[in-house]
């Protein structure tokens, strides 16, 4: 039986969290149907926005804490 | 000379057990983004964030000391606990008690300027840390937090669901919501800032 490609799947692939054999079958489904690519490039554009802010620590907070140790 | 950054969380707990000061030194470079950007995003206020995020270390550091910390479980989720832990007790105090921090409106100049970054640099990296803020604010708590710890703590869906105790769908399905949700908000607002 073929197993449905979900959008938790996507997203369980976009975050390198699926198995070997899901990441496969997703790929190929992603590969094989432009509804599902659409769904993931959506995901991933998401996944971008929220990697492009990286807070900073405070350099006194990293000191108070190395100085506890 | 030992390649401590080749070393696994648990032989450095080990060694730091032993009078090891690098290896906690290890430890907290390995670790300190992901706890920092947690505590960050979770609360609305930097001093608070800074605060919180020196007690968890330095009740990690006590944690180890005191030979708390349970080898068979992995370094990062119990670190992740503890801070979680420390963000949760401070809600629930702050219900209790007066406000010590302003949390009423997160503020750009909230962010600390970085060394060696022009204003213009400075400027681009607030918004783009005042946007994300913004987005993630707009989520229900619960999905934010599973955002949060998948994205920024970059725990799996699997130790999220151990962590908050909920089912790994129930982990899966809020992240799926919370995307949908900022998708729709990212669309509306017809903002793309990679541009």
């Amino acid at each position: 039986m073929i197993k449905r490609t979900t959008q938790t799947d996507l997203l369980s692939y976009a975050y390198n969290d699926a198995g070997l054999c899901d990441s496969d079958r997703i790929q190929r489904a992603i590969d094989g149907d432009p509804i599902i690519m659409e769904d993931f490039k959506e995901i991933i554009k998401v996944i971008e926005i929220l990697d492009s802010a990286k807070p900073e620590i405070s350099p006194e907070s990293m000191n108070r804490i190395l100085k506890f140790c | 000379m030992t390649k401590l950054h080749l070393m696994d969380d648990k032989d450095l707990v080990g060694l730091y057990q032993k009078g090891n000061q690098e290896a906690i030194s290890e430890l907290i470079d390995r670790y300190k983004q992901r706890i920092h950007s947690t505590i960050f995003f979770l609360v609305k206020n930097t001093e608070l964030t800074e605060d919180l995020f020196q007690e968890t270390f330095i009740k990690i550091i006590l944690s180890l000391r005191k030979k708390h910390y349970n080898e068979q479980g992995k370094f990062l989720p119990w670190a992740l606990r503890i801070a979680h832990n420390l963000v949760i007790d401070y809600f629930r105090k702050q219900k209790l008690m007066p406000m010590q921090y302003d949390m009423e409106e997160f503020s750009i100049f909230d962010i600390m300027p970085s060394n060696g970054r022009n204003a213009s640099d400075q400027m681009i990296y607030n918004e783009k840390i005042d946007y994300v803020r913004g987005l993630l604010d707009k989520l229900p708590f619960e999905q934010k937090e599973v955002v949060i710890l998948r994205h920024y703590a970059e725990l799996s869906f699997k130790e999220i669901a151990q962590m908050l105790d909920i089912n790994i769908n129930t982990a899966l399905g809020r992240m799926h919501y919370a995307i949908l949700k900022m998708r729709e908000i990212v669309q509306n607002e017809k903002v793309n800032l990679k541009e």
